[in-house]
């Protein structure tokens, strides 16, 4: 059994409207021995799903200084058939267990009747595929007994058959289950490059008001056969187009937590407080305005709802 | 779906993609935007087998730096084709991998492979596992001497046994260390082990043959009478004194969890 939840982690519970950071195991050390000015840590409770052993030691050390979000990769919501009710309910302990101020998984699929990908795959966006998601959500936010959020993937691969455009589809998501929505404008960015769309339409279109995250990542771009792809594997810095799309997005909706993921090739914990710095600059208005929270609003305010909670 | 597609199909199709069928195996057309649909999937192949290999290599980290990088991919190739993870979780991924390497003819030059796999296996499965504070050696200060040989000893839940043939002991450590291997004997020289955590770190115990069979008894249900006999079967066990020099290291240790004595309150 999982042990009770410490005392002071109750008071810490919201995610505040500023930079977090995906958390990595080789880092906890360093940040328990610096305790860095940092808004609050993501960890994927995948490898946290044992009881004992130092990770965990380090997480409750961890989680009792700083605001904690679980971003779940593994649950699979979109397979056809039932949940994976034993990974659902891994998951219930560990939200008992940290008292996470978000929880957050993917429009994606990663298994196959008892086969697991490791992988976030994508789905055709069909009502049957709607349906599947809207079952699967209200399911996970039954067990949880509290709203989830659920992010935009990237994607290589298109369908010539498609019944919505991801924005709707999440948006009916939204309003069929009640969750919130994690938002990963570098997902977005990679998907419209690697399937000619167009990133501003995309952002204009998604439902800003289920917005409670984003999400900002690094990708690389190869050149397979002569064709360029865009893929992410959040092993670099946040590139510059990304960075504008994300200026873009809170100039119209003002400030949303967003967190930096960085998981592969992952440098020293400093490289990653440097690029949650730039994310706090831009989410106080940034570099030019040194201005208070939501200064940014009203560029195109009748083009995006207005963010509530 | 509308066409008559479904969900389950495309799921199906998809999975069969992933283990290298071609974009036919979907019941549906992909769009050819920029770069063949082929090509497009080979970013997911190569994400799965990345992803896999790399969790695989995380808890074989000493199997991978004996075979190389190289041979190791070509491994985890062959295993991942028919040894997907059976849950999301990767923690305990690879638990069928030291069986898979004693098969896997091209590895069969290291026949102390499996076993190196085996400690690597067991050195994640103690690091993960519950937390648990160790018996006091204390309690056992009010037995009767008539009732030490009822004594049940529970073993700590991060208990694992490695019995291998070869030296796989002193491999992995210095394998960690970085040191030569080239003076390391394989004749005639296999090595046991317990491997623990009565904290976070994960210690290691050397065991002969006869202390290796006394903990295992223990940790099967025997009493103290029962495994010590068991343990004597062994040459390098002799009951009149190995019992106590065992019990008192193992207590010492941190081995135990909890200690019974039937019909008593100890």
């Amino acid at each position: 059994m999982f042990p009770r939840p410490h005392q002071s982690f109750r008071a810490l519970d919201p995610i505040p409207a500023r930079a977090g950071i995906g958390l990595k195991g080789e880092h906890m050390d360093d940040v328990l021995e610096t305790r860095p000015d940092l808004g609050w840590f993501e960890v994927h409770p995948e490898n946290y799903m044992n009881s004992g052993g130092i990770l965990h030691d380090r997480l409750e050390k961890i989680r009792a200084l700083y605001p904690l979000s679980l971003h779940g990769v593994g649950l699979s919501l979109g397979t056809y058939g039932p949940l994976d009710r034993t990974h659902l309910l891994r998951l219930k302990e560990l939200e008992e267990r940290y008292q996470p101020g978000l929880v957050s998984e993917h429009l994606a699929w990663c298994r196959y009747e008892d086969k697991h990908f490791n992988d976030l795959l994508p789905l055709p966006l069909t009502q049957e595929a709607l349906d599947v998601m809207i079952a699967h959500v209200d399911e996970m936010q039954d067990v949880l007994g509290r709203q989830v959020l659920i992010e935009n993937p990237s994607s290589y691969i298109s369908f010539d058959h498609v019944e919505m455009n991801e924005p709707e589809f999440l948006a009916a998501l939204a309003y069929q289950t009640g969750c919130g929505l994690l938002l990963d404008i570098n997902n977005v960015y990679v998907s419209a490059q690697n399937h000619g769309f167009d990133a501003v339409d995309y952002l204009r279109n998604f439902p800003a008001a289920s917005v409670q995250e984003i999400h900002l990542a690094g990708h690389a771009l190869e050149v397979r056969d002569g064709h360029k792809i865009r893929i992410d594997d959040h092993g670099s810095e946040v590139s510059q187009e990304v960075w504008q799309l994300y200026r873009f997005y809170l100039q119209q909706v003002g400030p949303v937590p967003t967190l930096i993921e960085w998981d592969t090739n992952v440098p020293a914990l400093s490289v990653l407080l440097e690029q949650a710095a730039l994310a706090d600059v831009e989410l106080n208005g940034g570099p030019l305005m040194g201005a208070p929270h939501g200064a940014g609003h009203g560029v195109f305010p009748s083009l995006f709802g207005g963010r509530h909670g | 779906m509308d066409n008559g597609l479904e969900l389950k199909d495309f799921q199906a199709g998809f999975s069969r993609v992933l283990g290298g069928a071609p974009t036919t195996a979907l019941p549906m057309p992909l769009r050819d935007f920029g770069m063949p649909a082929e090509r497009r999937l080979d970013v997911y192949r190569n994400n799965v087998h990345l992803s896999l290999r790399e969790a695989l290599a995380a808890n074989f980290p000493i199997v991978q730096q004996l075979v190389g990088e190289a041979f190791f991919s070509a491994v985890a190739q062959v295993f991942l084709k028919t040894h997907l993870p059976d849950q999301a979780g990767l923690i305990g991924f690879g638990k069928a991998f030291p069986d898979f390497l004693e098969g896997f003819e091209p590895a069969q030059s290291l026949p102390y492979l499996p076993d190196v796999a085996r400690f690597e296996w067991a050195w994640i499965c103690t690091a993960k596992s519950a937390n648990a504070v160790t018996l006091k050696p204390e309690r056992l200060g009010r037995v009767t001497p008539d009732r030490i040989a009822d004594l049940q000893f529970i073993l700590h839940p991060s208990c694992r046994f490695v019995s291998s043939q070869f030296p796989v002991v002193s491999l992995w450590n210095r394998s960690v260390a970085g040191e030569d291997l080239a003076g390391l004997s394989f004749e005639n020289n296999g090595e046991n082990v317990v491997l623990f955590r009565p904290h976070f770190d994960v210690l290691q115990r050397s065991l002969g043959l006869g202390g290796l069979a006394f903990l295992k008894a223990l940790g099967e249900g025997l009493a103290l009478g029962g495994a010590a006999e068991r343990a004597a079967t062994y040459d390098d066990f002799d009951i009149e004194h190995s019992v106590e020099t065992e019990l008192a290291a193992a207590l010492g240790a941190g081995l135990f969890l909890d200690v019974k004595l039937p019909g008593a309150v100890i």
